[in-house]
């Protein structure tokens, strides 16, 4: 992978930058980075029975460098490239810079920066013109912080070729209880009308931070849905940015947060419209337990041409104890006159008359609440098209007992 | 949309109506700010040792702030330097009635509409009028004090109600608050001062018109208004401008308090010069207005802003006592090169608060328009209510829409619902209106009105009836 050095004097994001106005500065200050170190041996045991078992493709990658014993990389059907980003960065026949995508919004930041220094691999996936791949593939992150670099720096590149179609889940892990954490870059390019199916599994332990960024590119008449559950670390972030720069193109984006702790969830997401009848939604759902913190942030851009423009954004939030708190910024920027944008926000707690009503037909408090909260994170949970992964995700939010 | 580029011409070409300006002789200091320019406007004023230091605490908080650069506004760099701050209409400082009255400030408030000689027949509305600093004219001031309301320039205030000015000064928006509070604390030249005592209800529709009038000089208004227990007030505010081809500074503050159950109404109109097609001239607005309501007190902020060429204001209201309630209500038109980012604040610090907020912006020419908002629910604030609605409406393809609204919530018992669209004038709308013989500018106004009319119907007759009269003004020529 190419490294590139940060153009521009290191500078961390302060209170003061609308993207990390909620983030827990402190803790972010304290993440170290630098080369990966040889991951040999490293991987604890008990973190197999953390990734969720999908029949696939899977590629493991241990503090930014792929680990060949835990991946299986042996059934790769026909016109799919799955490799190290290492292999594929050396392989002059691939060209995976031409896939980063140019910084469309300004997004860039520090940690962006750093991704692009120290991280040396990651995965990629090339899927062929006219390939219908039906077997997920599965990408897993897994960080074990040491002393000399916290924090592991992991490269994703994602192309599909013109009316292809795949599904690839990411699931993002933690490898101790040490703090440190893990930042992630992945990118995206959907050709003309390819189909992605994308899932994000984030379960990081409470110690550790996790800053993962997805950067999409869209062709015309593709179509990306999009599902990220934001459920681990001590400082969780997901940020999306989607570029809808073809004609036609669709994205689908929606996403659980579900906070307890001191735990802060945080979502980034922006959607830029730049070509002509696009259409997008956001849909993104937090429940917030104990001291937990969550943030939405998400943006509709519309930029001057992009008319015939369908764009609806929605974030509900679930405060389950007097100490968590919901931070929602639904931003609408709206350049081009021909357009229908909407957005909703909303932040409350559980009804009381629904509780009333379960305690009444006799289901203990408790039960009435979970059987509650589970009903609103379930809009998010329902239609996880691989059924290995909506039983994980089920698996893991059956554990916040009332 | 095939009518819209010649639609948005003609708006554009359509001429301030108001745009002339009246030869005043006035008492204008060099320019420049410092220490002495303070000293001196309170000296001109005959303002007591306390007043002055507390603009001097304002003017060294200045001094170290930076101008806020977070909003979605381009402007050119402003030379605090290069302005004057005092200007004073040379005349009589005392005037017996209305006749009394500079012949030349009474014409230009004939041609805005609002002819001084009549408005004994505005029904029960008394004006205080402003050219540029100094307070010109106040009338109706026996009614007032019959039923005990104190309504005067704030320079009058200062002398003749120091305790009550001095109590309340700075107690909604301290000093430090943000750049422009900051300089409006240190420079401010006059404003108005109201006082409801408790249990009284206004007997009339307080309404002051503000007007800048002198090139190159920054108009720096103060507004103080209070409301003792179980008072009641409704409060206008109205502006024109005259064309000047230089930007002009305005940074104003208003502050509001509503005691326990009192409740106060706050109404403007903003029609200042926006500037040409190009971008040229305009005024540039930066208001800090907020209130604080008290237990069981109601602060509703109604604006409809269709002037300046820069727009930075967001009324707002903390609702600081048990039950309070904050309204915002808000019609933001940009055009030609006009920015607006505006929107409101409501800090909901006490239980079973609640707040709404309706803000319907408008985009054509080339005009950005922001709405801007914080909903904030602290840990204190059990059960809080928020609703707001923010739409957007673009007239054009060079214009921009954008809603950004922040919304933080400390408390599990609070609901908080927002809700936002973007949206164009239909080609299937225009088109059903003039298939029942309506004529395109006709049917545009109709559709422009009827997404306004939840505000309108917020604002007191008279001046729902100007801010019709503007809408249309700004739409003129703009179809058909």
């Amino acid at each position: 992978m190419t490294t590139v050095a940060p153009t521009s004097p290191i500078e961390y994001p302060t209170r003061h930058d609308e993207r990390w106005r909620y983030a827990p500065h402190d803790l972010l200050g304290r993440l170290s980075f630098g080369p990966p170190s040889a991951s040999a041996d490293k991987i604890p045991g008990p973190i197999g029975a953390q990734i969720p078992a999908l029949d696939g493709p899977l590629i493991v990658i241990v503090n930014g460098v792929v680990d060949e014993r835990w991946s299986n990389l042996t059934a790769i059907p026909d016109g799919l490239r799955l490799s190290t980003l290492a292999d594929a960065s050396a392989d002059p026949a691939v060209p995976v810079v031409a896939h980063f995508n140019p910084d469309v919004d300004g997004a860039a930041d520090v940690f962006m920066a750093l991704n692009t220094t120290f991280g040396v691999d990651g995965a990629f996936v090339d899927v062929a013109e006219g390939q219908k791949l039906d077997a997920p593939i599965h990408i897993v992150d897994v960080a074990i912080p040491d002393e000399t670099s916290n924090t592991s720096c992991t490269g994703v590149v994602i192309h599909l070729g013109a009316d292809s179609s795949a599904t690839i889940v990411e699931t993002r892990l933690g490898g101790s209880e040490a703090f440190g954490g893990s930042n992630t870059r992945t990118t995206i390019t959907l050709d003309d009308h390819s189909t992605l199916e994308h899932i994000v599994l984030q379960d990081m332990p409470s110690t550790q931070v996790h800053l993962g960024r997805v950067e999409v590119t869209q062709h015309a008449g593709s179509a990306l849905r999009a599902r990220s559950f934001n459920l681990g670390a001590i400082y969780g972030r997901l940020a999306y940015d989607v570029h809808l720069a073809g004609a036609g193109a669709h994205t689908d984006l929606s996403g659980l947060y579900y906070g307890a702790g001191e735990q802060t969830l945080d979502q980034q997401i922006t959607v830029i419209h730049t070509a002509k009848d696009c259409t997008s939604r956001q849909s993104y759902r937090g429940v917030l337990d104990d001291e937990s913190a969550g943030v939405f942030n998400g943006g509709i851009d519309v930029r001057p041409g992009a008319d015939g423009t369908d764009a609806e954004q929605h974030n509900d939030n679930l405060l389950l104890s007097n100490r968590a708190e919901a931070n929602t910024q639904p931003r609408l920027e709206i350049l081009a006159d021909d357009v229908a944008c909407k957005h909703g926000a909303t932040v409350g707690q559980l009804d009381a008359n629904a509780m009333y009503y379960l305690r009444t037909r006799g289901i203990p408090a408790a039960d009435a609440r979970r059987l509650l909260v589970n009903a609103f994170a379930d809009q998010a949970v329902d239609d996880i098209g691989i059924d290995a992964v909506r039983t994980w995700v089920r698996d893991r939010l059956g554990t916040p007992d009332a | 949309m095939s009518e819209t580029a010649r639609e948005i011409e003609e708006l554009a070409a359509a001429s301030y109506e108001y745009g002339f300006s009246t030869d005043l002789d006035t008492d204008i200091a060099p320019p420049g700010l410092t220490e002495d320019t303070v000293r001196l406007i309170s000296g001109k004023k005959n303002e007591p040792e306390w007043l002055l230091d507390w603009r001097l605490s304002a003017f060294e908080a200045w001094q170290s702030m930076k101008e806020p650069d977070w909003a979605k506004l381009e402007i050119a760099p402003i030379d605090y330097q290069g302005l004057s701050y005092w200007a004073a209409p040379k005349q009589k400082p005392v005037l017996e009635s209305m006749d009394d009255v500079d012949p030349e400030i009474r014409d230009m408030f004939d041609k805005l509409g609002i002819p001084l000689h009549e408005q004994k027949m505005f029904s029960n509305v008394a004006i205080d009028a402003i050219v540029d600093s100094v307070s010109v004219t106040t009338t109706f001031k026996a009614t007032l004090a019959e039923a005990g309301v104190i309504f005067c320039s704030f320079s009058e205030a200062v002398r003749d109600h120091p305790e009550l000015v001095r109590e309340h000064l700075g107690s909604v928006v301290p000093v430090r608050d943000n750049f422009f509070a900051a300089l409006n604390s240190a420079v401010f030249s006059d404003g108005s001062f109201c006082y409801i005592p408790a249990g009284v209800r206004c007997p009339m529709e307080l309404s002051t018109y503000f007007r800048i009038n002198s090139q190159n000089t920054g108009q720096f208004e103060r507004t103080l208004i209070v409301a003792e227990d179980d008072s009641h007030v409704s409060y206008l505010e109205g502006c024109t401008a005259p064309q000047r081809d230089e930007n002009q500074l305005h940074a104003a503050v208003v502050e509001l308090v509503a005691k326990d159950r009192a409740e106060i109404k706050y109404s403007t109109v903003q029609n200042w010069y926006p500037g040409d097609e190009n971008g040229v001239g305009g005024i540039y607005n930066f208001v800090t207005k907020r209130g604080r309501a008290h237990t069981d007190a109601k602060i509703s902020w109604t604006q409809v802003e269709t002037g300046s060429a820069i727009t930075w204001k967001y009324p707002s209201v903390i609702l600081q006592g048990d039950r309070a309630v904050g309204e915002f209500y808000s019609v933001a038109l940009s055009s030609k090169r006009q920015q607006a980012d505006t929107g409101t604040k409501m800090i909901h610090i006490g239980a079973d608060t609640t707040s709404s907020i309706i803000s319907k912006g408008i985009s054509a020419g080339r005009g950005q328009n922001t709405y801007r908002g914080l909903v904030k629910v602290l840990r204190s604030a059990e059960n809080a209510r928020n609703y707001t609605q923010c739409d957007s409406l673009l007239l054009g393809s060079d214009c921009g829409a954008h809603t950004i609204p922040y919304i933080e919530v400390k408390n599990p018992s609070a609901q908080v619902e927002h809700e936002a669209s973007t949206s164009t004038v239909g080609e299937d709308q225009l088109y059903y209106c003039r298939q029942r013989g309506m004529t395109e500018e006709d049917a545009m106004s109709m559709i422009v009105n009827g997404f306004c009319r939840e505000v309108f119907d917020e604002l007191p007759m008279e001046f729902a009836v100007e801010a019709q009269r503007l809408l249309s003004v700004s739409l003129e020529g703009s179809v058909g």
